[in-house]
């Protein structure tokens, strides 16, 4: 019995309690970080880190099996600790989704250690790993694979999407349910399929498709059909029209004849799209000719909206404060002019468009007309000519004289319609089983910008070991799939395509810019005015210096002096203003951190000598 | 007396003592001068224009490694060099809510450093519209951050009557705390430690834990975590009490 009392006697010392409770902590502090991570309380406005209503029907509803297979090289993470977290961030969401998916999906997590069968396996599976200093392999990837060959991976997780983790899963496991992808049939004059080099990228090897073409085809059978089409393809579950080439009669009809007889379409029309050709010095506009008169709806053609509330900030040409101005053109629109209601931008943050026309429903309209997105009422229409070139900005924000208007942007079109083509209906019957019709039911949306596809305009690329790493700045790519899952009735993953890219920028200080540059434009203009007309004076009499080198008369000299000295005066005053009007802003930043650097501090010096002052009168008392 | 009653007379005395010289207040103004030096013009705070509070949750593990065992290195040391030590141990009250009730004025006196934060709070609120809810859990790490902190810094402070020496192991034992998740501290420990042991060491490293408090998620692990470093450090700042009593 001597081994009881050996250890009676060392948890008599105190040396051997701490031993004791040291041990205890750690063996609690590993065990809790294993089996306890899953339990936890999100305070996120989003619900981040909580799987989504949306991702729980999508798993319960799975008909095949999934088994995924998780590869962290768990102990080469250990000392990064970001990476490690974030390894078990990735575990745990796995777990919760194998725990939603009433058992159709099964998980392994797995560390591939170097040199093993285990990472032979990472390795022939696709995954990407990140070579360490001592020559090992970190991996942490996942191999999705179904009974029916199917198979999929994400080659790394990388943190830079780590908002979009539940979404990226959710999509990899939904990509197996094929059979239930539907038909999108693609009509677009826009490379959306090669990136902005075309089809000419594309036999170099440089074509980049448009990462919303990418992310159409990984949820739709995507078909594109050509410019010269004869015939909308019958297995259409939804048409999708950007930016179309300029369309024949015969071409508008069909599209006519697919909408009245019930068949659901996006269309997507700009008065100037900056993706066709960036260059262009006329707009570049595209039009449906009489359908949209017939649908109740019309777009002002050769004009595009200007709003100085959402303008972007831009960057045009040179460097430092002075060269980012608000761009009329380019909308930052955010949740306050979505429509709440409507569960395609209930979960969308933020939208940027560009160069946009606007939609106006017609008087006498039968169609029902809903908004989806519009203008704030600090916006009026311009002349599309003044969007292509090289726009003025500050012009273009100083002739912008607020309508008081909100316009719409993007708009739901339903109810009863008549053909625009009522001849061709009457004449040309149609097959006996689908014969032609003059009046039904419509079902569409229509929008009126189609730069929104283009990818500067929403996304950030960057490339990590060989993967295109996709990371939205605006929900541009959320609202067109919701758009097409919603029209064509599966809404699954609607919800949890925004979440996460809610910007969170200083509002205050951007109406104080803007309130700035309002002020100081009309005298930063009168300012550059008179420094050109002061240069071109001073060139002018410099000019004027006779042949053979003869010497300027005095009053010439004198002349030349007094417009050097007004030259030297107005720069120094353009300065000024620009100082001006950066000092509000910095002003602002100045008084922030003063009051929250001295304003507590100060208060509790003043208590404290307050007390002491009542101290030494007591005493003197 | 009850247990309850015992630690908050403890509490009471020893939360007034703090504001009795003027130490405290000059380390309220420390504390929230270099809080705001470092939010603004180190973390950007302005310049980044984010509404969220990022730059303000970042720098403070560094700032309490020097501010929290400033405030813990006084709490028994400070009894043993004056004398008093003896007195408050004869005393008819439990040890156990002597250790426990000076351990909560340290916390009250630090939480209250903590909420004279709040014009950071107003700011960010004034200025966007920034997500509350991980502000919360963000100043809900920090509050348990500084406790563990303190935890230590306690324990420490009751091995020595030397209050600079209290205050170089605390700060010596938290910065372990602190970095025990970076390379140049497992690095150590790999060439001979079982894997397992390693990822132990690992995961004791406050700033994982804090990092994912300020995200918005308070996870269970998490909290569980700091209220096991804050257990194990009152623990052992109770033995070696015991033990300094025993010894007379």
């Amino acid at each position: 019995m001597a081994k009881p009392s050996l250890f009676k006697g060392l948890l008599n010392r105190p040396a051997g309690q701490i031993t004791m409770a040291v041990i205890l902590f750690l063996a609690l502090t590993v065990l809790a970080d294993r089996f306890l991570r899953g339990w936890q309380l999100d305070l996120t406005a989003d619900n981040l880190y909580t799987l989504s209503d949306g991702t729980e029907t999508l798993l319960a509803s799975l008909d095949e099996p999934v088994v995924l297979e998780y590869y962290f090289s768990r102990n080469l993470a250990a000392p990064y600790g970001q990476l490690l977290g974030y390894g078990k961030r990735v575990e745990d969401t796995l777990r919760a989704v194998v725990a939603a998916s009433d058992g159709m999906v099964k998980l392994s997590v797995i560390d591939p250690e170097p040199f093993s069968e285990a990472e032979d396996d990472a390795v022939a599976a696709g995954l990407k790993g990140v070579p360490m200093a001592d020559g090992s392999t970190l991996y942490m990837g996942l191999k999705a694979s179904n009974s029916l060959d199917g198979e999929a991976v994400i080659p790394f997780f990388t943190t830079e999407r780590e908002k979009f983790l539940e979404y990226d899963l959710v999509k990899l496991i939904a990509g197996f349910n094929t059979a239930t992808k539907k038909n999108l049939t693609l009509l677009t004059s826009l490379p959306m399929q090669f990136g902005p080099g075309g089809a000419e990228a594309m036999m170099s090897g440089r074509a980049q498709p448009y990462v919303l073409y990418e992310q159409l085809s990984e949820f739709f059978n995507l078909q594109e059909i050509a410019e010269d089409f004869s015939e909308i393809p019958a297995e259409t579950d939804v048409l999708m029209v950007v930016h179309p080439p300029a369309l024949n009669d015969d071409q508008l009809f069909l599209i006519d004849q697919y909408v009245l007889k019930g068949g659901r379409a996006l269309i997507f029309l700009d008065p100037h799209a900056e993706a066709a050709n960036p260059r262009a010095y006329a707009p570049s506009a595209s039009t449906l000719g009489p359908l949209l008169g017939a649908w109740g709806v019309a777009m002002p053609e050769g004009k595009v909206v200007g709003d100085a509330a959402l303008a972007q900030r831009v960057q045009m040409g040179g460097l430092g404060p002075d060269s980012v101005k608000d761009y009329v053109f380019w909308l930052g629109i955010n949740h306050e002019f979505m429509t709440d209601d409507d569960i395609v931008t209930g979960s969308i943050d933020n939208l940027n468009f560009a160069t946009s026309g606007v939609l106006e429903q017609l008087d006498g309209a039968t169609t029902q007309f809903q908004p989806l997105v519009t203008t704030s009422a600090a916006s009026m229409l311009f002349d599309a000519s003044r969007a292509v070139g090289m726009p003025e900005p500050d012009r273009l924000l100083k002739d912008l004289k607020p309508t008081g208007i909100s316009y719409t942007l993007s708009a739901r079109v339903s109810g009863p319609a008549k053909t625009a083509f009522s001849d061709k209906a009457a004449a040309d019957a149609g097959p006996v089983n689908n014969p032609s019709v003059s009046e039904g039911d419509i079902n569409i949306v229509l929008t009126a910008d189609t730069d929104i596809f283009d990818d500067r305009f929403w996304v950030q690329l960057q490339e990590l070991l060989g993967q295109r790493i996709v990371v939205p700045i605006a929900g541009n790519g959320s609202f067109i799939l919701n758009l097409a899952e919603h029209i064509v009735g599966s809404e699954a993953l609607l919800g949890l395509r925004g979440r996460g890219i809610a910007k969170r920028p200083f509002t205050v200080v951007d109406s104080l810019r803007r309130e700035a540059e309002t002020k100081y434009l009309a005298e930063e203009e009168a300012l550059q005015k008179q420094l050109q007309n002061t240069e071109m004076r001073i060139s002018e009499l410099e000019a004027q210096e006779p042949e053979g080198g003869a010497i300027l008369s005095t009053e010439q000299e004198a002349e030349i002096e007094g417009f050097r000295g007004q030259l030297l005066e107005t720069r120094k005053a353009l300065r000024e203003v620009n100082r001006s009007l950066r000092a509000e802003i910095v002003g602002l930043g100045k008084w922030l951190a003063f009051i929250n650097i001295a304003l507590v501090p100060v208060l509790i010096i003043l208590i404290v000598l307050i007390r002491l002052w009542l101290l030494r009168r007591r005493t003197a008392e | 007396m009850t247990f309850h009653s015992a630690v908050c007379t403890i509490l009471r005395r020893e939360f007034e003592s703090y504001f009795l010289s003027p130490v405290a207040y000059v380390f309220l103004v420390i504390f929230l001068v270099l809080e705001g030096l470092f939010t603004f013009y180190i973390g950007g705070f302005y310049e980044r224009e984010q509404a969220d509070l990022m730059p303000f949750f970042a720098y403070q593990p560094w700032l309490y490694l020097f501010l929290m065992p400033a405030i813990g290195m006084r709490l028994w040391a400070e009894e043993r060099r004056s004398g008093t030590f003896e007195l408050l141990l004869t005393l008819p009250i439990p040890l156990p809510a002597v250790v426990i009730g000076k351990y909560l004025a340290a916390i009250a006196f630090a939480g209250l450093a903590l909420l004279l934060t709040f014009p950071i709070w107003l700011t960010v609120n004034w200025l966007g519209d920034p997500d509350n809810g991980i502000i919360i859990t963000g100043y809900v790490g920090s509050l348990l951050m500084a406790s563990s902190y303190l935890a230590i810094a306690s324990a420490l402070s009751a091995i020595t009557k030397n209050q600079v020496v209290a205050f170089i192991l605390s700060v010596t034992v938290c910065f372990l705390f602190l970095v025990s998740g970076l390379p140049m501290v497992l690095d150590v420990f790999t060439a001979w430690a079982p894997e397992a042991f390693v990822l132990a060491v690992a995961n004791l490293s406050m700033l994982s834990h804090f990092d994912s408090l300020q995200k918005g998620v308070v996870a269970f692990s998490d909290i569980l975590y700091f209220a096991l470093v804050i257990s194990l450090w009152l623990w052992i700042n109770y033995v070696v009490v015991e033990t300094k009593r025993e010894a007379g």
